[in-house]
């Protein structure tokens, strides 16, 4: 890939998604981790925005890699108990070693004492963001301060081999042995390329990017500061034991990111500016946050996935027109007899299907392209085996079978003259994409949905027939993201903008510029009746003010 | 005019529905319900009523079953009384001489044990929400004919914005109550103050929430208004929850006023009574969370700044509210039970 922005390995062989949508989304990834990894990057990089790129680097003030402190005490202090998934005796004793240190801090009384951490604890604790069925080093807190950022880790072979040994015997800085936090083909990293994108949406607009870091930084430093002394008590217990009062620094390298000159990125980072620009709690904001940044990498997918997406498009900034998704949002449920519900279900699928269409495209063009390289027939076969293992890695396991078999009756056939030159193309391609869909399938396609339904963009939360919907924290993240303190803007206007943006489709207007109205052939009224609905919940939120049927005006608090 | 309101206000229809009824050639009778409401004697329960007319439409005030009602359409009430009455709302004339709603109410009376088919039932539960709307304009038990509104404080929603004497501080207290639990998400018990809370809520673990304001129930009052309405020549009163700003700001900031419609007072009494957070949640938990925002937004100088930490605990069979801080020396400090 010659267009891409950040670190990107040349020789490195990358999965299907990775080479449409960098690297890298997955599936597995918890919607609140994008954040999470967003704000631990643009904090290791002293929250500077457009760091960490390999062709700037000898420039001053500029670093390559950023830098996290890795917080084990903490991080153990709060997860690692009684009822953890993977126990480990070493994990036990720099438990209470760190229990034990905490008690310098405390006062003498020792039930007094025993009270108060227990009481530190699980208020830290309150604020796990991360838990799902995960091992202590790879759960997460909510970040609502600077010393609450936690870099998800992994102990090799944990859950395989058991730790034997007696760890009383040993010293206190090996107990940490085996933590990892940069096994690249473990992690998904959303939040670096969030960083990315956000990064190359404000290149040449020094302004914006100053005041997106400085806000966060203020959020992450200046708010929350108790809460933050607690944190960093705590996690100084052990950086005191262990490493000698000098806490050891995770280094991290950013990903990459395709096509750095495409509009959206710069539409990204124009929404956070807007958003940050408020007077919110600060754990009111950081969740808000979460759920633009969440927001926006559901747009990115869609805005990749589109057919018309191409290289050419994103650097000349025609792709924001061309790619815009149908973001059909159905607001009546089931008010209207699930008549829309239904069209937003088909679009949601469509966008589904866009997805493994681009995926296919991909592999489609770059065997013919490999093709083409190689004129000669007898060696065909092989150079595009050799081709498509070098670019997107070997298949796995049982698709590996499958695919050799496939290759193997393709090489029969071609020998025997039964099929052409554009036959084996065809067959290579068709080879490649099933055997790597698997893995797509199931590490990339369900993260949009993923997301989707954490934020409120998708209901119902579990279950089936999923659809577009508008949550009301994403409402009003949206609000708050489009609109300055202050400004209003008409409610037909905001529906616009939102179209224009981001495809969302709600009234008769948009349905009839996006071409719903002659697609999907409903009546006109349910488009009107599901516009009316949104008003009403706008004006219940408060973010409305009727004047009167021809004038509501929509702005923040 | 008045035809297309019998079906779809008072009727609680709607007109593509209807509509569809005429394509297939059904019969549209059963679904209007038709009352000059200004061509009669004007009183007191009318007014209260008449208040609620252009809710109608959303309360579904025919959907509600509730059994003294629907017992009083189908068996024609208890006492000497309540029967006159009955035939008085069901009189011959209005039932096209008896033909059609008594006829099936007499054939679900009559079938007894006998008919395994429920076809009776059927056909009567098709006519109660038409009856239980037609009770609840014309029945002259006024009170339990109110109980079709599905509001439980709406009585006393009215009377405050009456401003009957010494009503105002009793429903305070429980107010500050359902407020501190609409805020915090937890069932707090905390009458006297109101605590401005904020919490994470996408954890696993039992939020704790953290105070970052609180005011005393005396810094709080209910007001009401009358709002001018330009469109009509009448002023509409409103009712608002006042909040004085915190003592050392008092100088510089004016008291912030939150408008109390009708559904925030029952999301907010609800709650102070035990109920659940999701009945009315859709139209009111925006407005409570803005109205949080506003809050801290105008009255918190440095909320999140302070070095001390306010939180609720969940103890045996409460919530608490616990304190932690740091002191000069640097040992963390706080109240235990």
């Amino acid at each position: 890939m010659n267009n891409v922005y950040g670190q990107f390995d040349e020789n490195g062989k990358h999965a299907l998604a990775a080479h449409i949508w960098g690297h890298r989304l997955r599936a597995g990834q918890h919607w609140m981790e994008y954040m999470l990894e967003f704000l631990g990057v643009l904090a290791g990089f002293d929250y500077q925005l457009g760091q960490g790129l390999p062709n700037r680097s000898g420039e001053a003030n500029y670093r390559d890699e950023y830098r996290l402190p890795k917080r084990l005490g903490l991080r153990r202090f709060v997860f690692y108990d009684g009822r953890e998934k993977t126990p480990d005796p070493r994990d036990q004793r720099a438990t209470d070693e760190i229990r034990r240190q905490l008690h310098t801090h405390l006062p003498a009384d020792r039930q007094h004492a025993e009270e108060l951490i227990a009481q530190l604890r699980s208020l830290l604790r309150s604020f796990s963001a991360i838990e799902d069925d995960r091992s202590w080093y790879a759960k997460s807190l909510f970040p609502v301060h600077e010393e609450f950022l936690l870099w998800e880790a992994l102990r090799k072979g944990s859950t395989k081999r058991k730790y034997v040994g007696d760890p009383a015997q040993l010293p206190l800085e090996q107990l940490d042995r085996g933590i990892e936090f940069f096994a690249r083909n473990f992690f998904a990293r959303g939040g670096e390329l969030y960083y990315l994108m956000i990064s190359a949406g404000t290149e040449g607009d020094r302004e914006r990017r100053e005041r997106i870091s400085s806000k966060i930084q203020y959020l992450l430093k200046e708010r929350n500061r108790a809460l933050g002394d607690f944190a960093r008590i705590v996690n100084g217990t052990w950086t005191a034991l262990a490493d000698d009062g000098d806490e050891q620094m995770i280094e991290g390298r950013v990903g990459w990111l395709p096509d750095p000159a495409c509009p959206l990125y710069r539409q990204f980072a124009e929404d956070l500016d807007c958003f940050l620009d408020n007077n919110l709690d600060a754990l009111e904001s950081l969740e808000l946050l979460a759920h633009l940044i969440s927001f926006h990498i559901v747009c990115y997918i869609y805005h990749r996935a589109h057919p018309a997406s191409d290289a050419e498009g994103h650097a000349s900034g025609s792709c924001l027109e061309a790619c815009r998704p149908h973001i059909l949002v159905d607001l009546l449920g089931d008010e209207d007899g699930g008549v829309l519900r239904e069209r937003s279900a088909a679009q949601l699928r469509r966008l589904d299907a866009w997805q493994i269409e681009r995926a296919r495209a991909l592999i489609t063009d770059k065997v013919a392209a490999w093709a083409n390289e190689q004129a000669d027939d007898r060696l065909l076969l092989d150079a595009l085996k050799g081709q498509a293992e070098n670019y997107f890695g070997g298949a796995r396991t049982r698709a590996k079978q499958e695919y050799e078999n496939r290759l193997h009756e393709l090489n029969i056939s071609y020998n025997s003259g039964d099929t052409s030159r554009e036959g084996i193309v065809r067959g290579v391609s068709d080879a490649v994409f099933s055997a790597l869909s698997a893995d797509f399938r199931s590490n990339f396609l369900a993260a949009h949905s993923k997301l989707g339904r954490a934020i409120g963009l998708i209901a119902p939360h579990k279950g089936p027939r999923p659809r577009f919907v508008l949550g009301d924290t994403l409402l009003k993240t949206l609000v708050t993201a489009n609109l300055q303190p202050g400004e209003v803007l008409g409610f037909g206007p905001m529906l616009q903008r939102l179209y224009e943006r981001y495809g969302i489709i709600v009234g008769p207007g948009e349905a009839n510029i996006a071409g719903l109205t002659a697609r999907l052939r409903i009546n006109e009224e349910y488009y009107i009746r599901n516009r009316n609905a949104l008003l009403m919940r706008l004006k219940r939120a408060g973010l409305v003010t009727q004047y009167s049927d021809a004038t509501a005006l929509v702005s923040r608090l | 005019m008045l035809i297309h309101l019998a079906y779809s206000i008072t009727g609680n229809q709607r007109c593509d529905t209807l509509q569809q009824l005429v394509a297939t050639g059904e019969s549209r009778a059963p679904f209007s319900y038709y009352q000059n409401i200004w061509g009669r004697a004007d009183d007191a329960g009318f007014r209260q009523k008449a208040s609620v007319v252009v809710h109608l439409n959303r309360l579904n005030v025919g959907e509600h079953s509730l059994f003294e009602i629907d017992d009083f359409i189908v068996s024609g009430g208890q006492t000497e009384n309540e029967r006159a009455e009955h035939s008085r709302l069901f009189a011959p004339q209005v039932d096209l001489n008896e033909r059609r709603f008594a006829q099936a109410r007499q054939a679900y009376l009559d079938g007894g044990a006998e008919s395994s088919a429920t076809s009776e039932e059927v056909v009567l539960s098709q006519w109660l929400p038409h009856c239980r709307r037609k009770l609840f304009f014309e029945w002259q038990d006024a009170t339990k004919a109110m109980r079709l509104i599905p509001f439980l404080y709406f009585d006393l929603y009215q009377r405050l914005l009456q401003d009957e004497r010494g009503l105002k501080d009793r429903v305070l207290h429980d107010f500050i109550c359902g407020l501190n639990r609409a805020f915090s998400q937890l069932y707090l018990r905390e009458r006297d103050y109101l605590f401005v809370t904020t919490q994470y809520l996408h954890s696993g673990e039992h939020p704790r929430p953290l105070v970052r304001l609180r005011f005393a129930s005396t810094d709080l009052w209910f007001e009401t208004d009358d709002r001018s309405h330009a469109a009509y020549n009448f002023d509409r009163r409103a009712l608002y929850l006042a909040v004085a700003p915190p003592a050392q700001r008092r100088g510089t900031l004016e008291a912030l006023r939150w408008r109390i419609g009708l559904l925030q007072f029952e999301y907010v009494l609800r709650l102070a009574h035990g109920g659940t957070y999701n009945v009315l949640a859709e139209e009111c938990e925006l407005d409570v969370r803005s109205f949080k925002d506003r809050l801290l937004n105008t009255f918190a100088s440095a909320p999140d700044q302070s070095e001390q930490l306010e939180f609720f605990v969940a103890e045996r069979h409460h919530y608490s509210l616990r304190k932690l801080w740091i002191d000069e020396q640097g040992i963390i400090r706080g109240q235990t039970s």
